[in-house]
């Protein structure tokens, strides 16, 4: 059975946290207390509104950069430069944009999910390999696949090390 | 105009990526494994779907949208390589493993739609 005290003092205490959005309802079987988080299901329609957001210019500026940089000899150089500079962003937007403006979790996860995630692309790069294959062009496709690999893990360990190097500039001063 | 379309459905198809993540964040099972299921299967999936509409459909508008757009915003390589890095620092082999699998599974799925 349930302590009233104890139930108050625990809608109490999550009221002040959640105010209006918080539903209880008592289990009548097992005599628990149900929270129905409202306030958890707007953070999450957030969350879909903010990546949807910026994964809009993420996807527009891939598109732009696939428009724009077109290599003469065939060698996808786009993609390549697309995930190489979407890893190393990927790690300032996770590591050191929302210490650094104090962000909410929901335009982070915009940030490095929406606008990042939505950048970088693993489709086209496989899509852009497989086409070397297909025209002969294997020595392209072995420099293509060495360079996405280890550069983006490059670039990934380079944007944790700058942006911990940011953040403590900013704490000297 | 065509930049903007492709930008929205790059952003459906991150929304979709999210979506993914949420419903095996919430399974008991899948979140107990140390291997990134969720991300393995989003690439995959992706690159399959990517070889399947450049090989067998035509050039159009619309395929250039679902391509490029929807299934360009629903991989990622970044989210990928963050978490190899993550994976690294604890189970090495299953960093190996991870990168290896995604890589090879990736491009053989997109090699047997080439026709």
């Amino acid at each position: 059975m349930i302590d009233d005290s104890a139930v108050y003092h625990q809608s109490a205490f999550l009221l002040q946290n959640f105010s209006k959005l918080t539903v209880f309802t008592i289990d009548a079987n097992t005599s628990k207390l149900n929270v129905i988080n409202a306030y958890e299901s707007v953070i999450t329609i957030k969350r879909y509104i903010a990546v949807f957001l910026f994964g809009i210019i993420g996807g527009g500026a891939r598109y732009l950069m696939e428009l724009l940089i077109v290599a003469p000899n065939g060698f996808p150089f786009s993609t390549l430069l697309i995930n190489i500079i979407g890893c190393f962003f990927f790690s300032i937007m996770v590591d050191y944009i929302p210490k650094r403006f104090a962000l909410s979790s929901t335009v982070a996860t915009g940030l490095s999910a929406g606008l990042i995630g939505s950048f970088t692309t693993f489709s086209t790069f496989n899509l852009d390999a497989i086409k070397l294959v297909v025209h002969h062009q294997l020595a392209f496709f072995a420099i293509y696949l060495f360079c996405t690999i280890f550069g983006s893990l490059l670039m990934n360990l380079t944007g944790r090390k700058v942006s911990r190097r940011l953040l403590q500039k900013l704490e000297v001063f | 105009m065509l930049i903007i379309y492709v930008g929205m459905a790059s952003g459906v198809g991150a929304c979709l990526r999210l979506v993914c993540m949420d419903v095996f964040s919430h399974s008991s099972f899948f979140s107990k494994l140390y291997f990134p299921v969720v991300t393995f299967l989003i690439n995959i999936v992706g690159s399959l779907l990517m070889g399947f509409i450049f090989y067998y459909l035509p050039d159009t508008t619309t395929n250039t949208l679902i391509s490029v757009g929807v299934i360009g915003g629903f991989t990622t390589l970044s989210t990928f390589n963050d978490e190899m890095i993550l994976l690294w620092k604890y189970h090495k082999l299953t960093c190996l493993l991870y990168g290896f699998l995604t890589y090879l599974v990736g491009l053989i799925v997109v090699l047997v739609m080439v026709r």
